[in-house]
């Protein structure tokens, strides 16, 4: 007796759907992402182990070692690896100083800045109507204010300390954030999901917590990045202006400022900190298209 | 069969429309003064064309959008009384569009388990229970509970969508148009789904839809809206065998013959299409109606009864 039925009888094996890849692999196969993710890692360990990376106190002058070039021209030592300043000050350290105060703007600012035009932003979106009629008031209020002039002024009468340049840019930079987010929620309401959430009976909060702002996050760290990019280079110029972080605090911009007058003769004084502030704005703006993609669900499949 | 279960009386939805910067608003009448009544364990279907008001009403019974006049009751209770959470357990919506039904950013298991979540009912682990029981009964394998929609097919979708819809373990459920956007091959397994189900669990439905041989499949009593109001409600095959009303008439007339060649039918309305703007005495079907009369432009139509059902018209 031989059992006939057996061979036709076997059923293949369901495979269970494969798991989307991880968000760690996602992100790993986005160069961007990971080169910029880098970059910005590199400025936030200067930032965080600064006494210990640094070789010098970054305020300790030295009038007997005053511009002493990096170690790559003919008379550089390796007692400053990247030369010293007009005062005699260790290039390097206070480059790794001035990343804290860099990094500090650009997260303070950004947070700042993205709660209040995040916020905003949604309700106005998510409420329409006479909500929205207000928000965009107070939107199109805001854009008719040149950031630079205002930060001036306010930072002229105010007085310039990195506190007050940190809340005067939150406090003006957060009209993109509106923007964005007003029509990417305006979007995604009209969408079943947002009303089959309203149908199960979620409380509002819960729906613009829970189904819409997961779905917006995309534009919002997009929109995020540029916008930590650009107060680090606002920052930056107004300290070049003499108007933001004040000396002898190792600001990057306020380090290209002091430099400016040794520019034909000491390029380095310049071109160090520009250097690094250039880098960590592209690191940061690399970091935000890449998490763009990573994060976009159309892409997972 | 015959409790009521939704009662409508003068449920009305009008819009506020801006027509450019310098005319006035005018007022939009979504849905005009209806008196439905939904019975327990009953399929209504309501029937009409696009923009008559069906999605507006369905959007009415689910609470999300108050009325502007008119009151629903459900099982005798004033709705707009009720705790809008009791409403949403024992009303649930389908939608059309199983693809932007399901939040992207969800998995499944916690897309079917959000109603639950929302009314705070169980322990995160009884609602994920809960959640794969429901996957269960609507053909979901339990295998799906992590994935994301993107991963699933529309047809596994609009079953995710079911399931969402029956996890709190509603009395109604409203049916907006849930086949329309799926393939043909698919749309038959999802209604005799929604068929079984409704066997299984004594459920009600509120059927909307464009489709008549669903309609004619599905329901047992049919409510024909136009321009905002019921023109015609009848038991389903009195409906299909001898509709009354002129707009029926030309919506059955309209139904696309499966057979190649035959081109498309004549409804004989004309090509004017209805102004939800017009303020009319009359009948608002008259400017279209094939068998209109003098009388029909100025005298609101009478409501004619028939055996379970009536129809809104002079003619017949």
């Amino acid at each position: 007796m031989t059992d006939v039925t057996a061979p036709s009888m076997q059923l293949t094996p369901v495979e269970p759907l494969r798991a989307a890849p991880s968000l760690v692999a996602r992100m790993l196969a986005t160069p961007a992402l990971v080169i910029g993710l880098s970059l910005i890692g590199i400025v936030a360990i200067m930032a965080f182990a600064a006494p210990l990376l640094s070789p010098y106190d970054p305020y300790d002058q030295d009038l007997t070692r005053r511009l002493v070039p990096p170690v790559w021209y003919a008379k550089g030592s390796w007692n400053h690896i990247l030369g010293t300043d007009n005062l005699g000050r260790d290039y390097l350290s206070r480059v790794i100083y001035g990343a804290r105060i860099s990094l500090l703007i650009g997260v303070a600012v950004m947070i700042i800045s993205g709660i209040i035009g995040t916020t905003l932003g949604l309700v106005a979106g998510y409420f329409g109507g006479r909500v929205d009629m207000v928000v965009n008031f107070i939107i199109t209020a805001r854009l008719a204010m040149p950031v630079v002039l205002v930060a001036l002024a306010v930072v002229a009468v105010v007085g310039g300390s990195l506190i007050v340049v940190i809340l005067t840019l939150g406090l003006l930079k957060w009209d993109r954030f509106a923007v964005v987010m007003r029509s990417a929620t305006q979007q995604v309401r009209t969408l079943d999901y947002v009303t089959a959430a309203e149908a199960a009976g979620a409380s509002r909060t819960r729906v613009i917590v829970g189904e819409i702002l997961p779905n917006v996050l995309p534009h919002l760290i997009v929109v995020a990045t540029v916008e930590a990019g650009s107060a680090i280079l606002l920052e930056a110029a107004l300290s070049f202006l003499g108007l933001g972080v004040q000396p002898p605090l190792p600001s990057w911009g306020l380090m290209i400022a002091e430099a400016k007058s040794f520019m034909f003769f000491s390029f380095w004084l310049i071109a160090i900190p520009g250097t690094a502030l250039a880098l960590l704005v592209l690191g940061i703006n690399l970091a935000g298209d890449g998490l763009r993609d990573v994060l976009a669900p159309e892409g997972r499949a | 069969m015959s409790e009521t279960l939704l009662e409508m009386r003068g449920l009305t939805r009008s819009f506020s429309v801006t027509r450019g910067m310098f005319s006035r608003a005018a007022t939009l009448h979504a849905v005009a003064g209806i008196d439905l009544d939904v019975k327990r364990g009953e399929v209504l279907g309501i029937v009409g064309e696009s923009g008559c008001g069906k999605s507006t009403l369905a959007r009415m019974m689910l609470g999300i959008l108050p009325p502007t006049a008119g009151t629903m009751r459900m099982g005798g209770v004033d709705v707009s009384q009720m705790p809008r959470r009791e409403l949403a357990r024992r009303m649930q919506p389908v939608f059309q569009d199983p693809y932007s039904s399901l939040n992207p950013r969800r998995r499944i298991a916690s897309i079917v388990a959000l109603p639950l979540e929302v009314q705070g009912m169980g322990t995160v682990d009884e609602r994920r229970a809960r959640a794969l029981a429901v996957m269960e009964q609507v053909g979901l394998p339990a295998r799906f509970a992590d994935n994301y929609p993107n991963q699933l097919s529309g047809g596994q979708r609009q079953r995710v969508a079911i399931a969402r819809a029956l996890v709190t373990r509603p009395e109604i459920v409203i049916c907006d148009e849930p086949t329309s956007a799926l393939d043909v091959s698919v749309q038959s397994q999802i209604l005799n789904l929604l068929m079984d189900l409704r066997r299984d669990l004594g459920l009600t439905y509120v059927f909307i839809s464009h489709n008549l041989g669903v309609v004619e499949h599905l329901a047992s009593r049919v409510a024909v809206m136009y321009l905002g109001r019921v023109v015609e409600l009848a038991p389903v095959a009195d409906l299909f065998a001898e509709p009354k009303h002129p707009y029926t008439q030309a919506l059955l007339a309209s139904v696309l013959s499966p057979e190649p060649g035959l081109g498309l039918p004549d409804a004989k309305l004309g090509s004017a299409s209805p102004d939800p703007f017009a303020k009319s005495a009359g009948c608002p079907f008259a400017p279209r109606c094939p068998a209109v009369m003098e009388f029909c432009r100025s005298t609101t139509p009478p409501q004619r009864l028939r055996e379970g059902g009536y129809a809104v018209c002079h003619v017949n």
